[in-house]
């Protein structure tokens, strides 16, 4: 039955139905239509050999099955001194506004939100700039919107959610956020919740994801339960978020298997660490089988981010993997 | 000290000593790329340096004034790494306190127990509580973790040497003889590409036929079989570059790709085409923050700048007692600690 569904599908149906895809059996059926129809349509794609792309191939090459020229929209990744930025080019920009929210709505509902985002280092055509805007547009209030240096608009946020009772959601690269605790201590109202989105784009320190939770709930004031975390990449056109602790869930349609990095293609057993590979059915017109490169495992029946395996992780030898 | 040092060196010379043999045994069992080939050649290659007379040469006549407890973080990336800091740390006086990598947890205990150097080797947070210096060698992330815990533990910043993530390069113009060509292929190959000394990007004029090169792979790799989870990562790092069609070689455990210097997973080479050495230069120039050393063929070192850290093909696995990792001297380091924290 799945084998049959799969050869009905076109990847049109696929870009109407994949948020629906409940069933296993479904999902599977959607998966495999759509890695025929992306082999056959996106050049690279089509040539490499085995199922998950890896992620280097989007700074390297137009990962698309459509002609590049025609995309609405192509999202940037940040650019390293090593390394090209990651390019995504998005053919129908309605399958990411549907992944969005299809992703936001069942973790914190409709809102009406007073939702602050702050995304310092984050180019204009960054992915996660364009998805923060939508969520302002879609579940934030008047009070809502993004500020870097303007720290009035997180104060005036803060009164307006105390004094109107709308929630707050502060959304913030990870140590965005902690420059703001650094600075000051805040005292969010009673429910506000932040969203850290992790990236490094302002600096690099080291620090674990419960310690960072840990900081960022002292210092805006809030409990550690009301810190959550946001996955998400340039290349993918869903988000899987972690309702306050540091397991993600992803939505039915983003699955999420850790591989062995020294092995082709080889999963690993849950609380094995390895490399996070993500099947986003979302993207429909680039790749939909992606080898990301970070780190992660299998938890309780959802993943944790351990970091980014980088060339230096790789050519050297990195201490902190060892203790995981 | 010397003569203890030189002697259990001596006795590990031997590839059938025993206690070699079950270190060697215990080692191959760790989640580590060492081959059979490739550890025998380390511990050999290691152990034939140490006579008490170049140890004596190497210390010289510094000290401290004062013994500190020197808190050392070995990579556990190549077999014997943090060799020269533990036998640095002891012979100048100091206290070594070290922590070593699960994935050569064995190599350096056992021959510091077997040369009575009176080290002693405890868990991260053990070490981080006594030790009032430090010496951390890995990532980029290793490193800010090292920052951050030296912070926390009260340990000024000028008291630990801090290793970053470097990797190395080479210039080769055709000239090179058969011996040279294999010098390329060991540096590149012989730790899985692992390692800051090891080859990441061959600069090579761009007329070069590629073939004798290769050639020198295979003959490399005849002797020196690579570690099998290298197949894994090299055929995928095959199959992208097949997808994006970029021009590239292989053979059984090596993998080269044509085009800008990126370096690119262990093991797999980053081929630098260049038109002259003007060309090179700036390459280098701007690999600089990260390049660790720099082959070449001993006429071809002669012509690239003072600041590149060149040394002869064939170095880059056979690093002398006194190598400065980072250009930084590791003795005047130690020697220079005076007062605690």
């Amino acid at each position: 039955m799945p084998d049959t569904l799969s050869r009905q599908l076109s990847h049109d149906d696929i870009a109407r139905r994949f948020t629906g895809c409940g069933r296993a059996e479904t999902r599977a059926a959607l998966t495999r239509a759509l890695r025929a129809y992306q082999k056959a349509h996106c050049g690279v794609y089509g040539r490499y050999e085995y199922t998950y792309l890896p992620i280097a191939a989007f700074r390297q090459a137009a990962v698309a099955c459509f002609p590049p020229e025609k995309a609405v929209r192509v999202f940037e990744s940040s650019r390293t001194s090593e390394e090209a930025a990651s390019r995504h080019y998005v053919r129908d920009l309605g399958l990411y506004d549907r992944a969005i929210r299809a992703g936001f709505l069942p973790v914190f509902g409709e809102g009406p939100f007073t939702l602050v985002a702050h995304l310092p280092g984050y180019a204009v055509q960054s992915s996660l700039v364009y998805m923060a805007r939508r969520l302002i547009e879609w579940y934030g209030d008047a009070a809502s919107g993004f500020f870097l240096e303007d720290l009035e608009v997180l104060e005036r946020a803060i009164h307006h959610s105390t004094a109107s009772g709308t929630p707050l959601l502060l959304l913030g690269a990870a140590f965005g956020l902690l420059d703001l605790v650094d600075a000051h201590q805040w005292v969010l109202p009673p429910g506000a919740r932040v969203i850290e989105t992790g990236g490094m784009k302002t600096r690099r320190r080291h620090i674990t994801r419960p310690a960072l939770h840990a900081q960022l709930a002292d210092g805006f004031g809030i409990p550690c339960a009301q810190v959550w975390s946001e996955y998400g990449m340039c290349e993918l056109l869903s988000q899987a978020y972690a309702r306050g602790g540091s397991v993600y869930r992803p939505p039915p349609w983003m699955e999420v298997t850790i591989f062995d990095p020294e092995k082709v293609e080889c999963p690993l057993p849950a609380g094995t660490p390895g490399v996070i590979g993500v099947i986003d059915l979302a993207n429909v017109y680039t790749v939909s089988a992606i080898m990301t490169e970070d780190l992660g495992v299998e938890r309780n029946g959802g993943f944790e981010v351990l970091g980014r395996l980088q060339q230096s992780d790789l050519r050297g030898c990195n201490l902190l993997l060892g203790n995981v | 000290m010397f003569d203890a040092i030189a002697q259990a060196a001596a006795r590990w010379c031997a590839p059938g000593y025993a206690p070699r043999q079950h270190v060697v045994q215990a080692t191959l069992q760790a989640p580590n790329r060492f081959t059979p080939e490739a550890l025998a050649f380390a511990i050999s290659q290691q152990m034939a340096l140490l006579e008490a007379d170049r140890l004596q040469a190497w210390i010289a006549q510094r000290r401290p004034l004062k013994p500190s407890t020197v808190g050392v973080f070995s990579a556990g990336n190549i077999p014997f790494a943090g060799l020269q800091d533990l036998l640095a740390v002891v012979c100048l006086g100091h206290r070594y306190l070290g922590s070593v990598s699960h994935r050569s947890p064995v190599l350096l205990p056992a021959f510091a127990a077997e040369a009575g150097l009176g080290a002693e080797f405890a868990g991260a947070d053990e070490v981080w509580q006594q030790a009032d210096a430090a010496i951390v060698t890995g990532t980029d992330d290793t490193r800010a973790w090292a920052e951050s815990q030296a912070a926390h533990h009260g340990i000024a910043r000028q008291r630990c040497l801090l290793r970053r993530h470097s990797y190395s390069a080479a210039v080769i113009d055709g000239r090179e003889c058969a011996g040279e060509r294999a010098g390329l292929a060991e540096d590149a190959l012989l730790h899985e590409g692992l390692g800051c000394r090891s080859v990441a990007l061959i600069w090579a004029h761009e007329t070069l036929p590629l073939a004798p090169y290769l050639k020198s792979f295979a003959r490399f790799r005849a002797v020196f079989p690579a570690h099998r989870d290298t197949f894994g990562r090299l055929a995928t790092q095959r199959a992208l570059l097949k997808a994006l069609r970029v021009p590239h070689a292989c053979g059984a455990g090596y993998l080269l790709s044509r085009g800008p210097p990126v370096p690119q997973a262990p093991g797999h080479i980053r081929w630098v085409p260049y038109r002259c050495l003007d060309d090179v230069i700036q390459g280098l120039a701007a690999h600089r923050a990260r390049l660790q050393r720099v082959y070449a063929r001993e006429g071809l070192m002669a012509q690239l700048p003072d600041c590149v850290k060149a040394e002869p093909l064939g170095a880059a696995q056979r690093p002398a007692l006194e190598w400065q990792p980072d250009g930084v001297d590791t003795v005047a380091f130690l020697a220079a600690l005076q007062e605690t924290r």
